[in-house]
């Protein structure tokens, strides 16, 4: 930042450099151009009273505080800029691991639901299987059935083998019965046999 | 109207398949067209509801399709076609199935048209339901297996138990089969669906029967509400209160929910143990097909079709995103 004097600039050099830095923002252009035109006016005029010398160069003054304010401002700007733009650039770092953090959650529960599903899945079922089992008898129930079934069965096994048995018995008793009646018989057909000669009898 | 339009308004979706990748979705319809949808060019942009290659597959209507991990196979009134995914893929289109198989004409020589495919990965089979028998078809040889007799009545839909040689049909006669691979001379079980009504004649039939991926319950439905059994006791666990005169043409489990299609404009979600969840309105009159994309979690949308060339696609269960349309 100089406040160098210019010793020798011609219209065109001007006009070139205006041309220059033509596409900025035209106020500080304006104003440095004016700012050189006032300058070189002053130079160059003559026969200026003291009021007037002082008015041109305190608004020459004025021109450049403005133009060193705009400077500073602008100076500001790019820092602000910049700091926003690392700012930015940490946020962005931040989000970047948030979201990464957020995805391997995302993905967890994932899981979890799918687990959950099949949990639920596996209820449903089994309540399914519940209902048809409802449908047969309890097994403790069941066990007695069978359990008293066989006693039963035993016990009429056991009637049938002595009834058996009192069968035997009793056809043999008739068996021998039979036979002492026969021999009986036999005796008094040869008794009578001797007696006299009457018919004998048909057993 | 020109032929075109005509076509188009005549135009049902009788199927819906994923490819194993994930990446397309499958339609075929009643005129033997099959239509390739890209989902990932679908999910991208509004102006790409078209599919981006379709061929006649055959001449007349296609009911089936079925896919494993190298070929599409598609069924209806010419047998059983298989096109492989690699020239699907490269937008040429399958114009020349790599195989085609006529199912045998039965003794009242009536030729049958194939309802149901299923593919069973564990044998390397196709199963095949053509008429009143089923088939299994080895995908390598091209021959017919094992041949499976026992329905009286036209089989509807077939579908493979996963981890297991065995698989289920479900037929016009109002029962489900469940046969094992091996067994050929009769089903190893027999489900009768439940009479509605009380008439001498017996109306029930079944028009889809799925299982879910553990291969532990089963739903099926037709005429009658749709069911769920339990396969391991073959016990009937529930069954879905569905208004008597809707019918129920398809059935599928996912993300442990199932969601049931027929002859009305909502499709039902239900919970796994038969309770509603919700009625999802789409925008056919009559629901044939409905088919989730559980390969690809990238691509994770349901896929509607039924009377009409249109398919809804649903990216969240609760509301219809948007339809493609296959012409």
């Amino acid at each position: 930042r100089t406040r160098g004097v210019i010793v020798t600039m011609s219209e065109e050099a001007v006009i070139r450099k205006r041309l220059a830095v033509e596409g900025d923002s035209g106020q500080d252009d304006r104003r440095l151009t004016g700012l050189l035109k006032t300058f070189l006016k002053w130079c160059a005029a003559e026969n200026l009273s003291q009021e007037e010398n002082e008015a041109t160069f305190q608004k020459m003054l004025f021109t450049l505080e403005q133009v060193e304010f705009a400077f500073t401002r602008s100076e500001l700007v790019v820092a602000m800029n910049h700091d926003e733009e690392l700012r930015y650039e940490s946020l962005v770092t931040q989000v970047k691991e948030e979201i990464e953090v957020i995805q391997l959650q995302i993905k967890a529960l994932r899981d979890d639901l799918t687990n959950a599903r099949e949990v639920r899945q596996h209820r449903q079922e089994y309540d399914a299987m519940a209902t048809i089992i409802q449908k047969h008898p309890a097994r403790e129930l069941t066990k007695k059935n069978i359990e008293s079934l066989q006693n039963k069965l035993q016990d009429l096994t056991r009637r049938l083998t002595e009834l058996a048995e009192q069968l035997s018995l009793r056809r043999n008793q008739g068996h021998l019965l039979v036979l002492a009646i026969q021999q009986l018989m036999d005796n008094s057909d040869k008794q009578s046999g001797d007696n006299d000669t009457s018919t004998p009898m048909d057993i | 109207m020109d032929s075109g339009n005509l076509q188009r308004f005549y135009t049902f979706i009788y199927d819906l398949q994923f490819s194993p990748c994930g990446k397309y979705l499958t339609a075929c319809d009643n005129f033997g067209y099959i239509s390739i949808f890209s989902l990932s060019k679908v999910l991208d942009s509004v102006s790409n509801r078209n599919p981006f290659c379709k061929w006649q597959a055959s001449k007349s209507s296609l009911y089936c399709l079925a896919s494993n991990a190298k070929l599409l196979f598609s069924g209806g009134n010419e047998g059983v076609k298989g096109w492989k995914w690699r020239t699907i893929q490269k937008e040429t289109g399958g114009n020349e199935p790599l195989f085609h198989f006529i199912p045998p004409s039965n003794q009242q020589k009536e030729f049958s048209d194939v309802n149901g495919i299923a593919v069973s990965n564990e044998n390397g089979v196709l199963y095949i339901a053509s008429g009143h028998v089923a088939y299994s078809l080895d995908i390598e040889t091209q021959q017919i297996k094992e041949t499976y007799n026992g329905h009286s009545d036209y089989i509807h839909s077939i579908c493979t138990r996963p981890d297991s040689n065995q698989f289920m049909t479900g037929s016009e006669d109002g029962t489900v089969k469940i046969w094992d691979s091996a067994q050929t001379l009769e089903a190893v079980h027999t489900i009768n669906s439940e009479r509605k009504k009380s008439n001498g004649k017996s109306s029930q039939w079944i028009g889809c029967v799925t299982v879910d991926s553990t291969g532990e319950w089963m739903v099926f439905g037709g005429s009658c509400s749709p069911t769920m059994y339990k396969l391991g006791s073959m016990s009937c666990a529930t069954v879905f209160d569905v208004p008597q005169k809707i019918t129920t043409q398809t059935a599928i489990f996912t993300s442990g929910r199932i969601i049931t299609g027929g002859s009305e404009s909502d499709i039902r979600h239900w919970g796994r143990n038969g309770d509603p969840i919700s009625r999802v309105p789409t925008s056919l009159s009559h629901v044939f097909s409905i088919a989730n994309n559980s390969s690809n979690s990238q691509y994770e949308v349901l896929a509607v079709s039924g009377d009409s060339s249109d398919i809804d696609i649903y990216t969240h269960f609760g509301y219809k995103a948007f339809s493609l349309s296959s012409y």
